[in-house]
């Protein structure tokens, strides 16, 4: 449809040229009303696309992305509720904003609809100032969504993001069974004195890097990064087959990667690290905690704490990675492990059986 | 004295909405649906279908509402309303107002129309 030779007759319609335009959809069976639609959204600067049943507009959907999607109720063969629980029920399209259109006499429908999730109504015959109103504040509710979820995706682990997306956000845990991997530089503290404080950001960024390669290749989850320290979960909050083995072939990984990067680092005649890993296995509470301005995901409970014990006591036995006995019996015949005996760690009443996995 | 066939106030709204060219292409789509939509509700009325009724009668009263033509668009809605309880007593009489109503209302929008 062509937006040439438009006339503005409203002098006080209000948001004209001021959003940025969007992406539309109308989906109505009745023509006269698709076509006033699409013009008004149109004259906005909007670019529509109209579908004239439930079932051509759930197509279009599929086939393209929309900002908004304006949805009349009353439709033959698959009505505007249906085509609303369509669109709530597919993961790819749930998040798109659904604005009803409805006479004045369907405020029960309206109701049930926003009961359903769609976002606004717009009675009909339209009024071209509310139309301008609802349609921006969607757009730019949406804009704000969009963009949460973006920053969700970039500051939680994808594995997080998917379940904060996909369950939504409450705090509140569960108990389950994982494996939990602490990781730290050895002596980071003396090795930052000696460089400038770019360098040491440049270090934390490259040993990050490799670890999380490591980490994420073996289904892991990085959720806590303190300093040099690593906190990784295995097993939550995505299932993992053997979690305790893959978080030990993650450790390997993570000592061999450390070790290329220390000879190139030698080549640059540049500081070198070492790492200790510490891994357990056993239940941990999970879930988000924090208020509901900030929060994070994470574990707590008896098997994190050995898990960073163990981290600590790989200083004291000189060995880069240690783990539990639990994350012992989990793990195959590949991986070769050294009985280190009871040990009694601090924080701990009771001796834990110690063992160490041999590296290289 | 009763209501005009179109509300002034409706009609202005409406043609800010659109350009002329846009608004005559509305007003021949309007005046060739709606002799179909009233043939509709005939036929449901004679066949007894309440739900081709009142589906008719939904789109006839939308329609007529965003011209403004609010005497046909009530007319239209009492019909609807009769379907909507699932009988079609009365329904006759109130198609007659319905046809009634539009047949007044051509006249006028086809003038309308020549003056977009």
């Amino acid at each position: 449809m062509s937006v040439s030779g438009q006339r503005h007759n409203a002098p006080n319609a209000p948001g004209q040229s001021t959003l940025l335009p969007g992406r539309l959809l109308i989906i109505d069976d009745n023509k006269v009303m698709r076509l006033l639609l699409a013009r008004g959204l149109e004259q906005q600067g909007h670019s529509v696309t109209m579908a004239e049943s439930g079932k051509c507009g759930l197509e279009l959907m599929r086939a393209e992305r929309f900002d908004i999607v304006l949805l009349d109720i009353e439709m033959p063969e698959m009505d505007g509720y249906q085509v609303l629980e369509a669109i709530r029920g597919d993961r790819a399209l749930r998040e798109i904003p659904v604005i009803i259109t409805s006479s004045m006499d369907e405020i029960d429908g309206v109701a049930r609809c926003i009961g359903m999730g769609a976002e606004d109504y717009l009675f009909k015959p339209l009024n071209p100032i509310l139309l301008n109103a609802r349609i921006s504040s969607s757009l730019e509710k949406k804009r704000l969504r969009d963009e949460q979820r973006e920053l969700i995706r970039m500051f939680a682990a994808s594995e997080v993001a998917d379940d904060l997306l996909a369950k939504g956000f409450s705090l509140g845990g569960q108990t389950i069974q994982a494996t939990v991997l602490f990781s730290d530089i050895r002596a980071f503290t003396t090795l930052t004195e000696a460089l400038p404080a770019s360098d040491v950001i440049e270090l934390l960024n490259n040993y990050y890097s490799l670890m999380f390669e490591a980490i994420n290749g073996r289904g892991g989850v990085v959720n806590q990064m303190l300093g040099d320290g690593i906190m990784a979960l295995f097993g939550a909050p995505v299932p993992l087959d053997n979690p305790a083995e893959s978080s030990v072939f993650a450790a390997l990984e993570m000592i061999e990667l450390i070790d290329e990067f220390n000879q190139q680092q030698v080549a640059l005649d540049r500081a070198q690290i070492k790492i200790g890993v510490g891994i357990a296995t056993g239940q941990v509470i999970a879930g988000y905690t924090g208020t509901m301005q900030r929060a994070t995901y994470t574990c707590v409970g008896d098997t994190v704490n050995l898990a960073a014990r163990l981290e600590a006591y790989t200083k004291t036995v000189g060995q880069p990675i240690l783990i539990d006995g639990s994350t012992r019996q989990a793990l195959g015949k590949d991986i070769q492990v050294e009985e280190c005996g009871l040990v009694e760690l601090k924080g701990k009443s009771q001796a834990a059986h110690v063992f160490i996995v041999s590296v290289g | 004295m009763t209501d005009p066939l179109i509300d002034p106030e409706a009609w202005e709204t409406l043609k800010s909405m659109t350009d002329s060219a846009f608004l005559v292409e509305l007003i021949d789509l309007y005046l060739k649906d709606s002799p179909q939509l009233i043939e509709q509700m005939r036929a449901g009325l004679t066949t007894s279908d309440v739900e081709t009724v009142r589906r008719a009668a939904h789109s006839l009263k939308s329609n007529s509402a965003s011209f403004g033509a609010n005497r046909l668009a009530n007319a239209a809605r009492e019909l609807e309303m009769i379907a909507k309880g699932g009988t079609l007593d009365g329904a006759g009489l109130k198609l007659e107002a319905v046809e009634a109503e539009f047949i007044q209302l051509f006249p006028v929008l086809a003038e309308l129309k020549n003056e977009c």
